[in-house]
């Protein structure tokens, strides 16, 4: 994509009224003030005044409003490559929820609608995380800045940029007093224009603020004498990996590819042939990488550190030979109860025992000496460029912490402070004060995406671009290097951070000229070629090079040997541990509505954060359970928690698989402004209980009821033992050790209820013999296709993103927490959360993704009395929206209970609320309407547009290839757990899959002969820990 | 005779059979106690029934025209649990739309003579609980304004509705009840609308009862024709009476939600539709008998019949709840049995426990002549019929709440226009009833008559009252 066509990007408009005014180009179904009619405040005269037309304008005046006279507008130079309604991708680098990910986004008619994994950065893999596939709605958010505020009053861009220039004019003197603050954003032309900037202003100060920062990371890697670097690993070739405390699959820095690496190392041939990876999970509270872990151990954050250091000196029992300078490390002895003990043996064992191919990762949450005793570990175990390798980080600049920021602030040394896209009003650390501390400086200004805490309290404001809407270039976590290009123009006037910094750098080119410039003068030879090739592919041919370190384990033993061992947490002091949230991040995704009513992987919690802790903690604390009827309807009490005189209030969630006396408190909640999903009393604000940014986790905490009690919006039951003891005898999510499924490859089908010969039906061949369950359309020869799924329980995490990316992709309104706690949510795809074994405080947790299963016999489509739900001759069970009355009948027989009813006019509310909302829909899929029912199609929009295209650019047979496309849920999946195509090409991959023992159908004993079928869970535990 | 008393429940048929008229027996006094309260001022206690039904009726109105405007979503459903008050409402009102048919066809066949003094009643009560049931599969769909593609019109999409769908069944199913119970009910009240126009005092009333009674004059002819089609609806709706409810349940027994699919459901909604008919009939005619002085029409006698068969179906409806119990059991299926277990232990075990207390043991107290010969005890244990028929229905329902998948498990509470929508149809149903009550004859006067001994000039000659009665009748009203 040219700087030139995208000018193509811009929002498609019917007419020039529409374009000024959206809301009369809207034909209206209802009148004016009938959506706001079930909130509860209903004035009794409107509400008198509705019912008084309503039987007139139920089914009258509909049908008589005189709709707009519209014109529409054909281009009258069609750009190159463009057919209207026909879609077209761009590759693109999005630094999103901390990770920079190379990624193709959809555009519709120059609407950015959808965002896809870019298959060849590596990055991505072609899997994405939740975070880039909400940030097409973060980008069409109607909350976001439009216009630059001065003292928080509506002011232009151009008054914004000017008082920018004027501050600047005043310290042309050197620059002191100038303080710029950044995030975290690996981006090269970024680091080079500060550096220009801190070459102009010398005595200019830049400082990083960024929850997502690997602050601990970093220092973990200089502590072993590695400066400005960071470690990657490569799962692909790990045997054993060990997690202490990494949530490396989840929130972490590099979830994406290392979910993907992972799970290619447990793959179903891999299972079946009895090697797969084995993952030990050691952390405080269920993440998903915990709840993927093979071997989960739950411990207090402050014991991680003990545990690792006991894992080093039974390494070296082990005969792992510590790298010199390390050697005390190994003969240290570690006080340590008895689990610890026993799990460091075996741990240490395994480690030992696959050398070379074996990796520990440490999370962000812990301290840097933990960082620097993995990497020890690493090295001892000769993993350095195996299981991982080292990365330079993008320098250029050396930036100081936030902590320094609000102690500078403080002390009145700042006198303007210029805020690149953070906002550290509301997400510093409760311990800096920084609203305080930011209110001594007398010009801040705040370059934000939305009009958010910060904004409202520095001198000026200016709007940001999206990411989708400007230039700039990402330093991915793993080293390659890609163009981030925008897709289409910005929709208010904004700037971009890249262009506000090349202004402090005195460049006041645009974005593209600020990165075109950058490069053209990094890359030698043919410029234009480099530049357009990877724009193309997204990424820039040659990756960074390694890192070879000169290990120095000095500073990191002495550190080491002052330590004395952490005491575990007690009922009177309890151990505050920080998270970011699955959803949320650290709040910056606080606006996203998908992202809030996205149910959490481990709680299912929606639309609200709370303070997890086990239910034995709950009882030794007397906090209440809930209702405990499996309502989802959760009834919680709020806590006033206090660590070091700081306090916040919260509400109590108990969750199995939290330590003992830790209380895990997500951030990201309790926001006071940036938008009107974030600041609608949604969850509780954390950030003033911590303590510094690189502080993960808090002991000595108090808890104290506040009396008060609070409804928590789950989408599955919460009483979860109950209700996996009745479910116990239920075999809907298999699963197996791999020892049992090796010795007896037939455990998986033995849960069967019923044996297939004895499920024949009406459709079976009638010559007698029985041939297995036949596809009910598979020998039709008009019908080649036959699309099928399999969903490999082995692979995937429970991350959420097939929920995400079916909502990007097929159009889900959201419906609010009110309606969640009804038991209303739409989503198509869900992931059912199971909690396994006896102990109701460390069970196992196991996440089946559920959709519509495409049942050949399928229950729903009997009993529609107007057969609004019929098979499709690909065998697949349609929907025809048009058709549906609403009667609900088939969601009733549904077993699966994976259709959902628009009991509201759900997207009509959320046009109303969010005009920029309807350029984010895919105009290949229907925007349903009130009262009728709907649920995964296996997108058949997208098997439509492959039958088009198989047909024009095919063979001449019309037959789409295998791998031509795939399901949003399928390409979006990081882990590659789901798998679709054609069944009824025997050596398609999903038949393929079919075909193995691991293959299941739930429910099987219905004769459902569900299209979508499951390969049982196999893990691989380490039976010295059971 | 032991016309003396007003307790014809003790008689010994040994000696005699007992009277099912008491009092004066004369055809003119017949006429005159049912035509009465049509004639004269309406007592006090009908204006307030009337008004109460109107307030209802009115607030019906509302919660439909909000519903409608709205969407289903007012009410307390979800998924799971897609279907909620709305069907339950429907079954409960069906059911009770039982009794009447029941009583004027199904008697009516087997020469049950006591039906006479009760069947105009109960089939007015069926009628209008057949309307009141007919609101809810009506207005519960999410897109109220294509209903007509239930029928199976011709359309230019050459879409046919789904028949292999018992919501299908069901809309054939009740809608046929309903013609054919109104055509029943109307075919029997020719000749009493016919006696209302003679007596008629006003030309409005004359004009109305005269376009309604057909041009009856009570010849021979007439009472043949009478009779021959009388015969014929009664054979027609006697099958209908079996199949409607056993319709109805096909909702529940096909589809294969645990505790739904049951082969027992037909023949067990069917006892249950004709205990909770009869239970309403009570309900109604207790009150009715005593406000327009009818104790000798409606009698102890009848009143302890119908408790017999409420004593009957009860037991009935208790051993299927039993069976219930056995069959998930013996099929060794674990979702199966969760659900009954989770039926009478789980979330809604107080829903449960209400059904049987009021289904199964109330009815028992009909054991004793004592308790079954008291009105007050026969008022209370209808009630208590009507409050666990209609927990019955939410009972079933509401085993939607824990179905296969333990992930979606959730619960279901109604709201406010749940319930504002079920008082409606009381509204509706008490408006219609109270307006039958004022304008038509509550007794069917010519049949009343037929029973009676005078209508028979031979002594003991019950076995061939037949046509020469309702002549005699006739010609001396």
């Amino acid at each position: 994509m040219t700087k030139g066509s995208v000018k193509n990007g811009q929002p498609q408009w019917r007419s020039l009224s529409s374009r000024t005014n959206p809301d009369q180009g809207s034909v209206r179904e209802f009148p004016e003030g009938a959506e706001n009619l079930e909130l509860d405040g209903v004035s009794r005269r409107q509400f008198m005044a509705i019912m008084g037309a309503s039987t007139a304008l139920a089914g009258g005046l509909t049908g008589c409003m005189r709709k707009e006279v519209e014109y529409i507008l054909p281009y009258s130079r069609r750009p190159e490559d463009q057919a209207d309604g026909e879609a077209r991708y761009f590759a693109t680098n999005l630094h999103v929820g901390g990770v920079a990910l190379g990624l193709l986004v959809k555009s519709q008619d120059g609407r950015p609608s959808k965002v896809e994994g870019n298959k060849e950065h590596p990055s991505s893999g072609g899997g994405t995380n939740v975070f880039a596939q909400a940030t097409v709605l973060d980008l069409y958010d109607p909350d976001r800045s439009r216009h630059a505020l001065k003292a928080g009053a509506a002011s232009t861009l151009e008054e914004a940029l000017a008082a920018v220039d004027a501050a600047l004019v005043g310290h042309k003197d050197g620059g002191q007093g100038l303080a710029i603050v950044i995030d975290s954003k690996p981006s090269p032309t970024n680091r080079v224009l500060l550096a220009s900037v801190a070459k102009r202003y010398a005595a200019a100060q830049i400082y990083t603020h960024d929850n997502a920062d690997q602050a601990n990371t970093r220092e973990g890697m200089a502590l072993v004498g590695v400066a400005s670097s960071h470690p990657v690993y490569d799962l692909s070739v790990a045997d054993v990996v060990v997690s202490l405390d990494a949530d490396f699959m989840g929130t972490g820095v590099d979830a994406v590819r290392l979910t993907r690496q992972f799970a290619g190392r447990r793959k179903p041939e891999a299972a079946k042939a009895g090697d797969i990876n084995r993952l030990y999970a050691i952390e405080p509270a269920f993440t998903v990488t915990g709840a993927t872990a093979d071997n989960r151990l739950q411990v207090a954050a402050s014991q991680v550190g003990t545990f690792a250091r006991l894992l080093a000196s039974k390494l070296a029992a082990s005969g792992v030979t510590l790298p010199a300078g390390a050697e005390a490390l190994g003969g240290a002895a570690v006080q340590a109860d008895e689990t610890l003990t026993k799990w460091a043996d075996a741990v240490a064992k395994d480690l030992a025992a696959k050398r070379g191919t074996s990796l520990i990762i440490v999370g962000e949450r812990q301290p840097a000496w933990v960082h620097g005793l993995a990497h020890l570990m690493n090295v001892a175990l000769d993993g350095l460029n195996k299981t991982f390798s080292i990365q330079p980080d993008v320098g250029m600049v050396q930036t100081q912490n936030s902590e320094k920021l609000a102690d500078a602030l403080n002390k009145g040394e700042i006198k303007t402070l210029i805020l690149v896209g953070v906002n550290p009003v509301y997400d510093a650390p409760g311990a800096l004060n920084f609203g305080q501390a930011l209110a001594k400086a007398p010009l801040s200004i705040h370059l934000g995406y939305h009009p958010d805490e910060t904004a409202k309290a520095a001198s000026w404001h200016i709007p940001m671009s999206h990411a989708l809407e400007s230039w700039g270039d990402l330093l991915s976590w793993d080293g390659t290097l890609g163009i981030q290009q925008p897709l289409i123009a910005p929709l208010f006037e904004s700037v971009s951070d890249l262009e506000l910094i090349g202004r402090l750098a005195g460049k006041s080119g645009s974005g593209y000229d600020l990165v075109r410039d950058q490069w053209q003068s990094a890359i030698p030879g043919d410029f234009e070629t480099a530049w357009r090739r990877s724009l193309h592919s997204g990424k820039f041919a040659t990756p960074t090079g390694s890192v070879s370190p000169d290990w120095d384990w000095a500073p990191l033993s002495a550190q080491v040997a002052k330590l004395t061992t952490a005491p575990a947490p007690t009922k009177a002091a309890l151990e505050a541990v920080f998270a970011l949230d699955n959803k949320t991040y650290d709040g910056r995704f606080a606006n996203n509505a998908w992202l809030q009513e996205l149910p959490d992987p481990v709680t299912k919690l929606t639309w609200d954060n709370a303070a997890m802790v086990s239910p034995k903690t709950a009882r030794e604390l007397g906090l209440r359970f809930g209702s405990g009827d499996d309502t989802g309807k959760e009834s919680s009490d709020i806590v006033k928690l206090t660590v070091d005189g700081r306090e916040v209030t919260i509400a109590v969630l108990v969750t199995p698989g939290v330590a003992d006396f830790t209380i895990l408190v997500p951030m990201g909640y309790g926001r006071s402004f940036g938008g009107r999903v974030a600041a609608e009393k949604v969850g509780f604000n954390t950030h003033p209980l911590r303590s510094s940014m690189t502080t993960g986790f808090l002991a000595g905490a108090t808890v104290a009821k506040s009396g008060d009690s609070y409804l928590l919006a789950l989408t599955q039951d919460h009483n979860t033992m109950r209700g996996d003891s009745e479910a116990a005898d239920r075999p809907i999510l298999r699963h197996a050790e791999i020892e049992e499924f090796k010795k007896n490859p037939k455990v998986i089908a033995e849960h069967d209820l019923m044996k297939p010969e004895d499920l024949e039906s009406l459709w079976d061949k009638s010559d007698g013999e029985f041939t297995g369950p036949p596809m009910k359309y598979m020998d039709n020869k008009d019908y080649p296709h036959q699309w099928g799924m399999v969903i490999d329980l082995t692979s995937c995490t429970g991350c959420n993103v097939c929920t995400i990316a079916c909502q990007a992709e097929n159009n889900i309104p959201v419906v609010g927490k009110e309606r969640v706690l009804n038991g209303r949510e739409m989503h198509w795809i869900r992931l059912d959360r199971y909690f396994v074994g006896d102990d109701e405080n460390s069970p196992k947790l196991m996440t089946q993704p559920m959709g519509c299963a495409h049942c050949e016999t399928a229950p729903c489509e009997q009993v529609c009395p107007v057969a609004a739900t019929v098979h499709g001759p690909e065998g697949t069970n349609d929907m025809a929206y048009n058709r549906c009355v609403g009667t609900r009948y088939c969601s009733n027989n549904c077993p699966l209970k994976v259709r959902r009813f628009n009991f509201f006019n759900y997207n009509k509310e959320a046009d109303t609320s969010n005009e920029l909302l309807r350029m984010q829909r895919n105009n290949n899929v229907t925007v349903r309407f009130r009262g009728v029912m709907e649920k995964c199609t296996y997108c058949s929009q997208r098997v439509s547009a492959a039958h088009i295209n198989a047909k024009v650019n095919g063979k001449g047979d019309g037959m789409i290839q295998e791998g031509a496309f795939t399901s949003a849920c399928a390409q979006a999946c990081p882990a590659e757990a789901i798998t679709f195509g054609n069944v009824a090409a025997p050596d398609s991959r999903v038949s393929v899959l079919k075909k193995m023992d691991q293959n299941y159908a739930v429910l099987e004993w219905l004769n459902l002969r569900p299209r979508t079928t499951y390969l049982a869970k196999i893990s691989n535990p380490n039976p010295e820990l059971g | 005779m032991a016309s003396a008393g007003m307790d014809n429940s003790n008689f010994d048929p040994l000696d005699e059979r007992a009277p099912l008229v008491l009092g004066e027996q004369t055809f003119s006094a017949i006429t005159e106690a049912v035509a009465r309260p049509i004639e004269s001022a309406a007592p006090k206690i009908w204006y307030i029934i009337l008004g109460i039904g109107l307030l209802l009726l009115a607030n019906l109105g509302i919660s439909i025209g909000y519903l409608f405007w709205q969407g289903t979503g007012i009410w307390g459903l979800n998924i799971p649990v897609a279907w909620g008050w709305a069907i339950v409402n429907f079954v409960f009102w069906i059911g009770i739309g039982h009794a009447g048919t029941l009583i004027s066809a199904v008697l009516y066949l087997l020469r049950q003579k006591w039906r006479t003094s009760i069947n105009r009643a109960a089939e007015a009560m069926t009628l209008f609980a057949v309307v009141c049931a007919l609101v809810f599969p009506t207005i519960h769909v999410g897109r109220v304004w294509l209903l007509y593609w239930f029928a199976p019109l011709p359309n230019q999409m050459a879409m046919w509705p789904n028949f292999r769908s018992p919501l299908l069944w069901d809309f054939f199913a009740v809608s046929t009840y309903g013609t054919v119970s109104l055509l029943f009910w109307y075919t029997g009240l020719v000749p009493d609308l016919a006696t209302m126009r003679d007596r008629s005092k006003t030309a409005l009333s004359k004009a109305l009862y005269g376009f309604f009674s057909l041009g009856w004059r009570g010849s021979n002819r007439h009472w043949q024709h009478y009779e021959r089609a009388y015969l014929l609806l009664a054979s027609l709706s006697m099958p209908l009476v079996l199949s409607v409810h056993s319709i109805v349940s096909f909702d529940f027994a096909t589809s294969q939600v645990p505790g739904w699919h049951t082969t027992i459901f037909p023949p067990y909604f069917v006892a249950g539709a004709i205990f909770s008919g009869f239970g309403m009939v009570l309900t109604l005619l207790i009150p009715c008998r005593v406000i327009y002085k009818l104790e000798h029409i409606i009698t102890i006698r009848h009143l302890e019949n119908m408790a017999k068969v409420v004593l009957l179906t009860g037991t009935l409806v208790g051993y299927a709840y039993a069976m219930e119990f056995f069959i998930a059991w013996y099929s060794g299926n674990t979702y199966e049995q969760f659900a009954f277990i989770n039926r009478a232990f789980g979330n809604y075990w107080w829903a449960y426990w209400t059904m049987i207390t009021c289904n199964v043991i109330t009815p028992q107290l009909f054991w004793s002549k004592k308790l079954r010969t008291n009105t007050t005890v026969l008022f209370i244990a209808s009630i208590f019929v009507n409050i666990g028929m209609w927990f019955e229905r939410f009972v079933i329902t509401i085993t939607l709440s824990r179905d296969f998948l333990p992930s979606s498990w959730d619960t279901y509470s109604p709201t406010y226009w749940d319930i504002s929508t079920f008082l409606g149809t009381f509204g509706l149903f008490f408006t219609l009833f109270a307006l039958f009550l004022r304008f038509v004859p509550q007794v069917a006067i010519a049949e009343v008559k037929s029973v009676m001994p005078i209508a028979d000039p031979h002594h003991h000659g019950d076995h061939h009252g037949g046509e020469s009665a309702h002549e005699g009748a006739h010609a001396h009203g």
